[in-house]
């Protein structure tokens, strides 16, 4: 009786599966044809009908990485009439719901805001199971790379940042090497590269570029770099991890310096800018927490030139959910947190996709211009085709 | 009022321990049936069964004439709907129900008008002499009092059956009598057939018109209690049944003709045993004569130790190995060690075969009571 | 059995099938197809080691010494307020409860505050502040705070499961041997011990099941210097869509504590359950002197319920009235977080609590749903207890036992995936419950299912068959028995179970982040959120408003239930 239970849903769910899969192909067209995305996108977006209907439609549902979404409700709703529901979810998790959600075909949810970018490129968009949509009053202003293959709204970034009341005079480090010596050891901070995605892209992003850091550590200590036995040993073992290389060396290294890992990039920005105390530590935290900077409370600073980068820069995007149930809200709200909305994150340390708005940004904050800051921006296939990779190599020099 | 059980080669096992052993048995209406036995005898077990607790494995029951349980019919009649009541040996008050609310349960589950209900828990507490606890909870009650209220939660639903499990058990020794005698007026009232279990075989003599003595799950002897005490049906009838015990000899019969006994050194006048054949003579204490003087046929003892108990005085004498305990209402001045002859009566002796421990029967007249239990219609198990 | 086995099911299958993902872990990977890849990679693959060896050592180390400390300490503590004469139980009772009302996380954040290490820098920590220097690095991260503030945590739990089996334990036993002149140790050891002890296995198994699958404690004291257990170390695997692997570890750790529960019901002759039978007597227990003893061991145990209930409290709630945190002084006392309105210069613009309308608005949800649940569970765990007893034997019995025990073994994380595409949708009579407060109810009755089912089973143990029966001789059917009789006097179990539920679900988190919707959002989502936003002081005031509010509601279902209890005491069959 036990067995009969489990396998009637099971055989059910793979009967309604099979058959699901043609009907569902044309359901899909059908709304891609309703919502106007995907190959019956229009040439020219009417931006008058999509809000007309979009009023009509009532409500927006969006997933955000953010939590500065709830600041936009009210003055969104008032304006177009239009609700605003905010789920303030972290990326990741925030995916793992929209695909078991989409699986189960609840199409609940019309408007992503996330920065798990590999996953979303590499098993969202080749599904179509997301979207992407880019509002043509904003088109001009972005660069070809943040109009495909989806919509950036701005770009965050995780960088080394330093305390500046202990040293007013400039980073006390000039090199990613640094955290390697025995200077800092156990004083630097970052999140678990194991547990926080974005850290883990930042580590994969430096693990991409095993040239540059060979380069690096020459430039650093005079002398061509030379592999340590644990990684020898360890890529010997796992052919998958490839052979040694000065990123990989520099991963060791660094595991054996005693980082210490924090949960919240906040606390770590904390812990490093606190102006009360003797001996305070470096470490990667996420750049537009630089704003919590506070005068006789707060110095942090970040390590513009450290080389060969300070930092990982991330976009985060905005796409569509596949079968939204309310796709012309979606789109107002899009073109809105690409537009007038985009004040909420209009922030010291996030640097906008839309040049216009970036440009201002450079001027207010005082900070350089995108461009010019030495950060790698993380290659979304990369990291994704290497994550288990990563783990174990991660794992193995631990 | 009035219902028939009848029980048919029930048997039930527990694993591998067989509780019931193909038992029958029938109870006349109105009767007051005792089951007696040692602890794990089956006689609880048997009760349970009646009363649908328990599901036995093989055999039928029916009672008032519907079948309510057959192991080869597959029938097995719910207890609510088998019309009896139970007495617990715990009582089983509800300890969250009022003692008019416990008293009315059985007649709500039948859904009775509430009229009615509060009506019949009045009256019957009223038999019971406890009008005016009907508000109090159980907890507030003593021992005797819950004794009723389970008797009268037993009453309220006017059952044919009533079947009790060592009702009286939780009681001090003073309200056991009392309610023994309330007990068998009830059953006199109601006349209700009753199947009443107890291992008290003074309980058992004094309430029951019919006593079943059980052990290893089977009925070792079935008949009136005068008779299970007078004429038990095999040896561990006869150990079972009376205080101080039974005198239980091993004995020989001699196979010169001179029908007599030979228990150790002495011999004892036989009357109807078989020639040349182990035996056991039973003999209850007070059919062990003490005189003070020699006397014919009469054995020398001595006394070993005199327990004096009110009306009566039980003596322990000794003669080499052989020890016996005699039961003295005469007011007889006894001291330790001192000789006594000892004469039995040869009419109220049992006599058992020696191998099967079964009574043997006696022959031809000579034997008080085979009259009266031939006229019993032969109903030892 | 459909809320429990199907999820472990589905379980079991994505670990040895290649997953959406899974080409990333080996170029052989076909989505669907049957593999065996999952498990060699984790029992003997080239990262095995790292991956599950040794963060299963740390796990069975931290867990295994964390059970026998909160024992030890549950245990004496129990007999010293059951069984002595030792003057203040009263409340010293409930203080000593008060760790595990507390959301664990909240320990591991006091011990954060109070034993700070320089090395990570900001602001020093309380016990630099005092002494000047800071603490040794053992004593701020890794197995040592791990063990000491799973034990803080968990001793209640042992405690509180000691405590009633030494409740109903008959004095005369002990007087009896006291007569015979044994010493107050020989009785403690020779009679109270041997009496308790199936009691004190069944808290052990229980407390080892918490410890070794506690995520917080490790999560936040274990990972700054690396040190992993099965559940951070699985908590890392799904963060990286690493589900498989994930999984794997899941089940390891389900294959632990079941072992563990089978080794102890084979120690204690198959059945777990049967310390309960000694319960419910009500026997007056005469107390054990304590003579010259008595004050020291009340200040001993006014000490560690004062340590261990009272700092920790103080402490956050100190940090709450910080202005800026981390500066101790009066100058930077503020009632802000409490009262305040929206600052914008002040936690990212957030009112204090009592305006704040995320806060109000889950506080409601969340006292709903605890109740709800705790309700249900109670009284599901009932009727199963009930089986269970009455049924003692039959293999519906055991089968029902042994299922309701499994949510106890699932990482709550997976299970609450299981149960997003389990109710995500329709099937058959089952209606589609996604983003609905049902299936936030259901979750949460089915993973608090087997404490429910363990105090049913006691409750049920107490009452005498007898009383059942008489009923059933009634002519009362099945239904009016459980409902007229079992019920009513099971209520002392029911508010127990319903006691333990409510705490449960109070401090739930992970089970319920995946589920959530605004409209469903729950206290502990959002105090996660502030953690997360190092928003230290609104953090610390919500985890004092959850606390306040399980007291609080605990304080409601006992006097619920103690109106009824007070009657039953007596004779109870």
């Amino acid at each position: 009786m036990k067995v009969r239970h489990l396998m009637v849903p099971l055989l059910a769910a793979g009967v309604i599966a099979l058959g699901a899969g043609i009907a569902q192909a044309d359901e899909q067209s059908e709304w891609l044809k309703k919502a106007q995305l995907g190959q019956f996108a229009p040439m020219k977006q009417d931006w008058k009908a999509i809000e007309a209907a979009a009023r009509k439609e009532g409500k927006v549902v969006i997933y955000s990485v953010s939590s500065r979404i709830f600041k936009l409700q009210k003055k969104f709703e008032k304006k177009f009439g239009v609700k605003v529901v905010g789920h303030d979810i972290a990326s990741a998790i925030q995916l793992e719901k929209f695909r078991r959600e989409h699986k189960a075909r609840i199409y609940q949810v019309d408007v992503l805001f996330n920065n798990a970018t590999p996953l979303l490129l590499n098993e969202f968009l080749p599904r179509k199971m997301v979207w992407n949509f880019v509002p043509d009053s904003v088109a001009g202003k972005l660069d070809k790379s943040e109009k495909e293959p989806f919509l950036v709204q701005r770009w965050s970034s995780r960088v080394l940042f330093y305390n500046g009341a202990k040293h007013p005079g400039g980073a006390p480090i000039d090199s990613l090497w640094d955290l390697t010596r025995e200077e800092w050891r156990g004083k630097f901070l970052m999140p678990n590269p194991l547990e926080s995605s974005v850290q883990a892209n930042v580590i994969q992003t430096i693990l991409q570029h095993p040239k540059e850091m060979a380069a690096e550590y020459e430039r650093k200590f005079g002398k061509p770099i030379t592999y340590s036995k644990k990684l020898k040993k360890a890529t010997k073992k796992n052919p998958l991890l490839g052979k040694p290389d000065a990123a990989k060396e520099w991963l060791y290294r660094m595991l054996q310096n005693k980082p210490t890992f924090l949960r919240s990039t906040t606390k770590i920005f904390k812990n490093i800018g606190s102006v009360k105390q003797k001996n305070p530590p470096v470490g990667f935290t996420t750049f537009s927490k630089i704003r919590k900077n506070k005068k006789g409370i707060l110095d942090a600073r970040p390590a513009y030139d450290v080389k060969p980068v300070f930092g990982v820069s991330y976009p985060t995007v905005l796409v569509i959910a596949d079968r939204a149930p309310h796709p012309n809200a979606a789109k107002l709200l899009v073109r809105y947190m690409m537009e007038k909305g985009f004040k909420y994150w209009n922030v010291h340390g996030d640097y906008a996709a839309r040049s216009d708005v970036a440009a201002k940004q450079v001027k207010k904050f005082g900070i350089p211009p995108f461009e010019d800051l030495k950060m790698w921006p993380i290659d979304q296939t990369y990291v994704y085709d290497h994550k288990y990779t990563y783990l174990s190599l991660f794992l193995a020099l631990k | 009022m009035e219902a028939t059980i009848e029980i048919r080669d029930l048997t039930k096992r527990f694993g591998k321990v067989v509780a019931l052993d193909r038992l029958s048995l029938t109870v006349e209406p109105g009767e007051f049936l005792v089951l007696l036995g040692p602890s794990g005898c089956g006689k609880t077990t048997l009760l349970r069964s009646l009363a649908g607790l328990e599901t036995p494995d093989e055999g039928e029951i029916s009672i008032g004439g519907d079948v309510v349980f057959s192991a080869p019919r597959g029938i097995s009649v719910p207890p609510g709907d088998r019309r009896v009541g139970m007495v617990f040996q715990s009582y089983a008050l509800w300890p969250h129900m009022k003692v008019k609310d416990n008293i009315g349960f059985g007649l709500r589950v039948q859904k009775l008008p509430r009229q009615e209900v509060e009506a019949r828990v009045t009256t019957v507490l009223d038999d019971l002499a406890m009008g005016g606890l009907g508000e109090r909870y159980p907890s507030q009650l003593s021992g005797g009092q819950q004794q009723r209220v389970a008797l009268a939660r037993l009453l309220a639903t006017r059952p044919p059956v009533f079947l009790m499990d060592e009702p009286l058990s939780n009681l001090d020794a003073r309200l056991r009598m009392d309610m023994r005698s309330e007990l068998k007026r009830l059953h006199h009232d109601t006349g209700a057939t009753t199947v009443y279990v107890t291992h008290d075989q003074s309980e058992a003599m004094t309430m029951a018109s019919v006593v079943v003595v059980m052990n290893e799950g089977r009925i070792q002897q079935m008949a009136p209690p005068g008779q299970i005490y007078r004429q038990p049906a095999n040896v561990f009838v006869a150990g079972f049944i009376g205080m101080p015990r039974i005198n239980l000899l091993a004995a020989r019969t001699l196979g010169d003709g001179r029908a007599r006994f030979e228990v150790g050194d002495f011999t004892l006048p036989a009357p109807g045993a078989p020639p040349n054949a182990k035996v056991f003579v039973g003999a209850r204490p007070e059919d062990v004569m003490l005189s003070l003087e020699p006397a014919d046929d009469a054995v020398e003892f001595q006394v070993y130790a005199v327990l004096p108990a009110g009306p009566e005085t039980i003596v322990h004498i000794r003669r080499g190995e052989v020890t016996l305990v005699a039961r003295e209402t005469r007011q007889l001045e006894l001291k330790m060690d001192q000789s006594v002859w000892v004469g039995f009566d040869p009419a109220a002796i049992n006599i058992y075969d020696g191998a099967s421990g079964e009574l043997l029967p006696p022959e031809g007249g000579s034997r008080r009571e085979a009259a009266s239990r031939m006229a019993d219609g032969g109903r030892t198990g | 059995m459909y809320l429990v086995l199907v999820p472990l099911a589905q379980l079991i299958w994505r670990t040895v099938t290649w997953g959406e993902g899974d080409r990333r872990l080996s170029p052989a990977a076909v989505e669907g197809e049957v593999t065996g890849f999952h498990w060699m990679e984790a029992f003997s693959g080239p990262s095995s080691n790292a991956m599950l060896f040794e963060p299963l050592a740390n796990s069975l180390f931290t867990g295994l010494f964390a059970a026998v400390f909160a024992l030890l300490l549950g245990g004496v503590l129990a007999w010293v307020v059951t069984r002595t004469d030792m003057p203040g139980t009263s409340w010293l009772r409930p203080l000593l409860i008060v760790p595990y009302v507390v959301p664990s996380f909240a320990i591991a954040l006091a011990w954060e505050t109070l034993f700070k290490s320089p090395r990570i820098g900001g602001l020093p920590g309380l016990y630099e502040t005092v002494l000047g220097f800071g603490p040794p690095e053992w004593l701020s991260y890794g197995p040592t705070p791990i063990i000491i503030t799973m034990t803080i945590h968990y001793f209640p739990f042992a405690f509180l499961l000691i405590c009633g089996a030494l409740a109903s334990l008959d004095s005369q036993l002990e007087e009896s041997a006291e007569l015979l002149g044994a010493s107050r140790w020989t009785i403690l050891r020779k009679i109270t011990f041997p009496i308790v002890a199936p009691a004190f296995a069944a808290a052990a198994i229980l407390t080892f099941g918490k410890t070794i699958g506690t995520f917080a404690l490790p999560f936040l004291l274990g990972q700054p210097v690396q040190y992993a257990t099965l559940a951070t170390r699985l908590f890392s695997t799904l963060n990286q869509g690493l589900d498989a692997l994930g999984y794997i570890l899941a089940l390891v750790l389900i294959a632990i504590t079941a072992l563990a529960v089978y080794a102890s019901s084979r120690v204690l002759g198959g059945n777990l359950n049967r310390f309960e039978t000694i319960g419910g007597k009500g026997f007056k227990g005469q107390l054990t002197r304590l003579r010259n003893w008595r004050w020291p061991i009340f200040g001993a145990t006014a000490a560690v319920a004062l340590a261990v209930a009272v700092f920790p409290l103080l402490l956050l709630g100190y940090q709450t009235l910080m202005l800026v945190d981390g500066f101790y002084g009066f100058d930077n006392l503020t009632l802000h977080y409490w009262i305040g309105e929206s600052d914008p210069e002040l936690a990212e613009g957030e009112p204090g609590l009592v305006r704040n309308d995320v806060i109000l608005g889950a506080t409601w949800i969340t006292l709903k749903l605890a109740f709800i649940s705790a309700a249900i569970c109670s009284v599901v765990g009932l009727i199963i207890g009930y089986i269970v007893v009455r049924d003692r034997g039959g293999w519906i019995a055991k089968l029902l036992d042994q299922i309701s025990f499994a949510p106890f073994l699932f990482p709550a994380i997976a299970f609450a995936a299981m149960y997003l595409s389990l109710f995500a949708e329709a099937r058959g009579p089952i209606p589609a419950l996604y983003g609905t407060f049902t299936l936030l109810v259901l979750i949460s009755v089915v993973n608090r299912l087997p404490y429910g089912v363990r105090t049913g089973t006691a409750a049920v143990a107490q009452i005498g068959r007898e009383l059942e029966e008489a009923a059933e001789i009634q002519g009362a059917s099945w239904m009016r028995r459980f409902r007229q009789i079992v019920l009513p006097l099971a209520t002392s179990g029911l508010v127990a179970g319903m006691l333990v539920s409510f705490v449960g679900v109070m401090r739930e988190l992970s089970l319920i982040i995946l589920l959530i919707t605004p409209s469903t959002r729950v206290l502990m989502t959002v105090g996660f959120r502030y953690a997360e936003e190092d928003q230290v002081q609104l953090g610390n005031a919500l985890i004092l408003l959850v606390t306040v509010l399980t007291l609080a509601g605990q304080y409601l279902v006992w006097r619920l239930g103690k109106g009824r209890l007070a009657r039953l005491r007596e004779r109870s069959g």
